[in-house]
């Protein structure tokens, strides 16, 4: 089966002010984020990062999302190589917090705005709109100002914008970050099955919990580095006590000693 | 009080703490007043030692001697007192010879005066002197007599000429007080006539052309500033920027969409404030002097709204580097707030000058060159080489300026930093 990520050797550096080096207690001018990370995902499956604040997840999905420019290494999503970034950008979802949407527009006006951007005729965007908005709930809002929505709706609002041009990989920074339990479970519960339509879903968490129920594959980074990653079922048979918890923590440890 | 100097500690650590802030709200405006100031004041002063320096040259047609007398009376008592200003004039007889019998008096005073070989006419009744005399001599014996009559042809428009005027005013003031002192009398020995040469366009123009370069620049930069400060700092603020980066589109769309939906915003909200402005003209008078009606063509209006753009785009262009910079739509107004002074600065310079330069280059200097240009429309005055330069050194540097945003667009530090 062909990779519908493939990420070979990506490392990524950034300048640190004096500030920041203060803060990081560092001497170094640049810090490195991502070191040599390399991993695949295939359709159908569910994958996931997992790694402490800091230890590169966020910097690698916006390397492959285009939305920064790793130092070195390829990045190639669906075979296209990410130097193509609008041809990689009509293929891919990027979700994160932090990406938000005017407060002043309605999920309505928010939903056309961006889906014409992908050049989707109104037809098709009328389809889509209904079909996300009546799986999330979204109906009753759908003319109310996104800033006086409620943090979950904000957030169902915000996937729903991003999928409306039905990509087949969808990455998702942190996705239950901030969500009451039951917009949670329904964010989780729509990946599973983006997962069984045959997309490819990736995600960055720090949540051991969140990867045992959702991902198929995990991949633990800490200080920037890939140190495993392998289907959630193999990487918890490592501990006698097959939890995942018991082994990130013991290779942090080891990590730690190593550094 | 406790908890109060709690926040009072909180707001100035926000600025202090902030280098960046630091400079733009404590340093920088001093520097610029400071050197907005200087340069308005050498601009002035320059302006001031000009006029003063300048020699006059007064042509006269009949120049009695009376005239001359008042003249050299003027030159003695400047000589016994310093506080008396420099007439620093040439008065001689005009040569008629050279003058076609088909052109009017008044067009030929006209173009010597436009070319600058002359900067006023005077021109007195044959045999003044005489008339004068017969004038006082009716006045005494109470009989009735008219007085002798004089002409000034003088632009005030152009500065030296009407600086020529103002020395004439009081030459002549002086011939009329020593005549009058002699009969005893405080009425005027003459009858005078002041004729303006510069068209009634040009007049009119001279005091719209003065005004208007001035409220556009400030209408155009003021309404684009907050809109332009918002378009991408307000973006990054609000975290909607990675959302719309997220499209698959170029980013050179996302720069002409916000600069175009910036000028829309920028044109409409100084519109609004033109016809607050136009509007309030008969009730301002005070305010604004009278000012004439100019008749204007649909070249005109079509060439003014074109300045207007191009204002629009210009100020745009600068307040997108601003925001594109920015972390907040606050600090990038203050980024931008310099450029919007200098433009201010900029718009006043029509005052001081009174005719458009000749040369292309002052077509080139950017902001300069479109308030050259409402300036030139306005007094019907503007060549078409140099509408053409102000409109294509504007895209210009537009284009230039965008490519810039367009670059800094590509900066990860600027498009992402907290």
């Amino acid at each position: 089966m062909d990779a519908t990520i493939k990420v070979t050797n990506l490392r990524k550096t950034f300048r640190q002010s004096a500030k920041q080096m203060k803060i990081n207690h560092s001497k170094d001018k640049i810090k490195v984020a991502v070191d040599g990370i390399s991993f695949e995902t295939f359709p159908g499956e569910i994958f996931g990062l997992l790694g402490p604040n800091g230890a590169g997840k966020t910097t690698t999905l916006r390397c492959v999302a285009t939305l920064i420019r790793p130092d070195s290494g390829d990045i190639k999503v669906k075979g296209i190589d990410i130097s193509d970034d609008l041809a990689v950008k009509k293929t891919i979802a990027f979700l994160t917090n932090e990406i938000r949407l005017e407060d002043q527009m309605t999920p309505n006006y928010a939903f056309d705005y961006y889906a014409r951007f992908h050049e989707m005729p109104q037809e098709l965007i009328r389809e889509r709109r209904k079909e996300l908005f009546d799986y999330f709930g979204i109906n009753d809002f759908s003319e109310v100002k996104i800033g006086d929505l409620s943090t979950g709706m904000k957030q169902k609002v915000s996937i729903v914008v991003s999928l409306a041009h039905d990509p087949d990989v969808i990455i998702f920074d942190e996705p239950t970050n901030g969500l009451d339990i039951l917009t949670a479970k329904s964010v989780t519960d729509y990946l599973k099955e983006l997962a069984l339509k045959g997309k490819t879903v990736v995600i960055s968490t720090h949540i051991m919990g969140l990867v045992e129920k959702l991902c198929d594959r995990v991949g633990i980074i800490i200080n920037g580095k890939m140190v495993m990653c392998d289907t959630v079922k193999n990487v918890r048979a490592i501990s006698p006590t097959n939890d995942l918890e018991d082994v990130f923590f013991d290779i942090y440890q080891k990590g730690g000693l190593a550094e | 009080m406790k908890h109060a100097f709690n926040i009072v500690r909180k707001e100035l650590d926000k600025i202090f703490r902030n280098p960046r802030l630091i400079f733009s709200t404590f340093i920088l405006p001093g520097l610029l007043i400071f050197v907005i100031y200087s340069l308005l004041g050498t601009t002035l002063k320059t302006q001031v030692q000009k006029a003063n320096e300048h020699i006059s040259i007064i042509k006269v047609i009949n120049c009695p001697e009376s005239f001359l007398a008042a003249r050299d009376l003027y030159l003695s008592l400047q000589e016994n007192d310093e506080s008396y200003l420099k007439l620093n004039a040439e008065i001689d007889e005009f040569d008629l010879s050279q003058k076609d019998e088909s052109t009017e008096l008044k067009d030929y005073a006209a173009r010597l005066v436009e070319e600058g070989q002359i900067d006023a006419l005077i021109e007195f009744e044959d045999d003044f002197d005489d008339k004068i005399e017969t004038f006082l001599e009716a006045f005494l014996n109470k009989e009735q007599a008219t007085a002798p009559k004089i002409t000034i042809y003088t632009d005030t428009t152009i500065n030296n000429s009407s600086v020529a005027l103002s020395k004439i005013n009081v030459l002549l003031g002086l011939m009329n007080s020593t005549k009058m002192a002699e009969i005893g009398n405080p009425q005027s020995i003459y009858s005078n006539e002041t004729v303006e040469l510069a068209s009634e366009e040009e007049t009119s123009g001279q005091m719209i052309g003065m005004l208007l370069p001035m409220l556009i620049t400030i209408f155009v930069f003021a309404g684009g500033m907050s809109v332009g400060a918002d378009a991408i700092a307000g973006e990054k603020e609000r975290g909607t920027i990675s959302t719309l980066l997220m499209a698959p589109i170029s980013k050179s769309y996302i720069v002409v969409g916000k600069i175009i939906s910036t000028i829309i915003i920028t044109v409409l909200s100084s519109l609004g404030s033109f016809i607050g402005v136009i509007a309030s003209f008969p009730n301002a008078k005070e305010l604004f002097g009278e000012v004439g009606m100019i008749s204007f063509g649909f070249v005109q209006y079509l060439q003014i709204f074109t300045v207007i753009l191009l204002i629009a785009l210009i100020s745009t262009s600068f307040f997108l580097i601003a925001s594109t910079i920015a972390k907040s739509t606050k600090e990038a107004t203050m980024y931008a707030t310099p450029v919007y002074m200098i433009a201010m600065v900029t718009s006043y310079i029509p005052i001081f000058t009174d005719k458009l330069p000749k040369e292309i280059g002052s077509y080139l200097i950017p902001i300069y060159n479109l308030i050259l240009g409402i300036k030139g429309i306005l007094l019907s005055d503007l060549k078409t080489l140099h509408f053409v330069a102000i409109v294509g050194s504007t895209l210009v540097y537009a284009i230039l300026l965008l490519s810039l945003v367009r670059v800094l667009f590509k900066s990860e530090k600027l498009m992402f930093q907290k």
